[in-house]
């Protein structure tokens, strides 16, 4: 093929590839065809959830390893979320992740107002999680439950060496039963908890703020009619990262809310 | 599929090499089953794809063997489907490769329902104390839900298969974090449950 051929072949988009007018998709000259295009994009971003789930992964095992360590503290932390404001989340959560399959299938069949309206209800969502996760956030920094240094409150050492006492000696771990003996060192460990808590609601209200970004760009770009049926691979890729922040959710809200 | 003659050969050196430690005494019939089944594996993959077979049947056909042909062919038609699966894929796949798999809204939606039971019981069943229980019915429920999302909401179910084993591969290498940091913990620091 030559490179005037080429040329000719792609009109719309800057980039070389894009959708026409017509709603009619041109592929960019390093692929075979529209659909090598859309396959190779959608590898690239698996790839790129394989690094989240890493990512996070991390995280999961040095809860996992902390808490069969030290059990009573992160019994006690969770005692300190509220469980209804978790929940609620929750369903935010999955309520947005329902909402953007929704705007997919409406690009996928060329039913543009529907889709803009699904992922502006999408974006509501997420901004009602933030909204939630600020309520949460502005409570415990009131109340002194805060990691490391920060950490003021009177009342989780007091709560802590009370559940301790009630527990059986033989269900403590030796490191658990080491700090109990000593309350000043049990004070020091009382901000474990709210360490992992800090750390995964915050990456992952990060990713919760970075996705309603992305969200809003494929929202601008639906809008402005750059998809159709036979291109919306940026909405199906920033589809596929906002469903990996609500997988994650799922995992951490039992985690951090219920189980103690 | 081309690779079974050469792994059938590394097989059969490698079990030469670990003879002399487990001996004969171990599980001689394992040793034998083992060596008949490399056998075949190998005179399979001689016959296949050494392409023994097809230049036997062609070198028939054209001395004009009527009868050795008309059984030989229909297998060694039978043997290219399986040596290639994607021939048959290909041809199934031609007319749908370019439109994408659109999942329906009413999919969508009993997956929603699903999920949303799905924290419901999670909410519900935290109230109850299982003990050690506690923590392997939340992980067990989340991942059910987990799995909900990934087949529908992320198109995994109707994905190729590529795309799903690069995603598997996170959860293997997660699994061999956790694998080594539980057998450093559990083995050098003193737990009891």
């Amino acid at each position: 093929m030559s490179i005037a051929n080429i040329e000719t072949k792609h009109e719309g988009g800057h980039h070389g590839f894009g959708v026409d007018e017509h709603g009619h998709f041109h592929h960019a000259h390093h692929f075979k065809d529209a659909h090598h295009q859309y396959e190779s994009s959608k590898q690239g971003i698996w790839l790129f959830m394989v690094t989240e789930i890493l990512m996070f992964g991390g995280l999961f095992v040095a809860y996992a390893i902390y808490k069969s360590l030290y059990a009573p503290i992160f019994h006690v932390g969770s005692s300190f979320l509220d469980v209804k404001w978790g929940s609620v989340n929750t369903v935010i959560l999955i309520t947005s992740s329902f909402t953007m399959a929704l705007g997919i299938y409406y690009n996928q069949t060329n039913q543009f107002q529907k889709a803009v309206v699904s992922l502006a209800l999408t974006i509501l969502c997420a901004l009602g999680f933030m909204g939630i996760k600020y309520i949460e956030y502005s409570h415990k920094i009131h109340d002194g439950l805060l990691p490391g240094k920060f950490f003021t409150n009177k009342e989780f050492p007091k709560k802590l060496s009370e559940y301790i006492k009630k527990m059986e000696p033989e269900d403590l771990s030796p490191q658990m039963k080491e700090i109990a003996s000593n309350p000043k060192r049990l004070e020091k460990a009382a901000p474990l908890y709210f360490g992992f808590y800090f750390a995964m609601t915050g990456l992952h209200g990060l990713h919760v703020v970075i996705g309603a970004c992305l969200i809003f760009w494929v929202m601008v770009k639906t809008h402005r009619r750059r998809f159709s049926s036979e291109y919306y691979t940026p909405v199906e890729g920033v589809g596929i990262f906002w469903h990996i922040v609500d997988l994650i959710w799922i995992y951490l809200f039992p985690l951090l809310y219920l189980v103690g | 599929m081309e690779l079974v003659l050469n792994y059938s050969l590394y097989l059969i050196s490698l079990i030469c090499i670990l003879v002399p430690f487990f001996g004969f005494g171990i599980s001689p019939v394992l040793v034998v089953k083992g060596a008949i089944g490399i056998f075949l594996g190998n005179a399979y993959s001689q016959l296949v794809q050494g392409k023994i077979l097809k230049n036997f049947i062609k070198e028939k056909k054209d001395s004009g063997n009527k009868t050795l042909t008309s059984i030989l062919e229909p297998i060694q038609q039978k043997i290219d489907e399986i040596e290639d699966p994607s021939l048959v894929k290909m041809k199934k796949a031609e007319h749908d490769e370019h439109s994408h798999h659109v999942i329906p809204i009413p999919v969508y939606v009993g997956v929603l329902l699903v999920l949303l039971v799905g924290t419901a019981i999670t909410v519900w069943i935290a109230q109850f104390d299982f003990g050690t229980w506690n923590t392997i019915i939340a992980m067990l429920v989340a991942t059910i839900k987990a799995s909900f999302v990934l087949g529908f909401f992320m198109h995994l179910k109707y994905d190729n298969m590529m795309n799903r084993v690069i995603f598997m591969s996170g959860f293997f290498f997660l699994l061999l974090l956790i694998a080594f940091s539980a057998a450093d913990i559990f083995t050098r620091v003193n737990l009891i449950f």
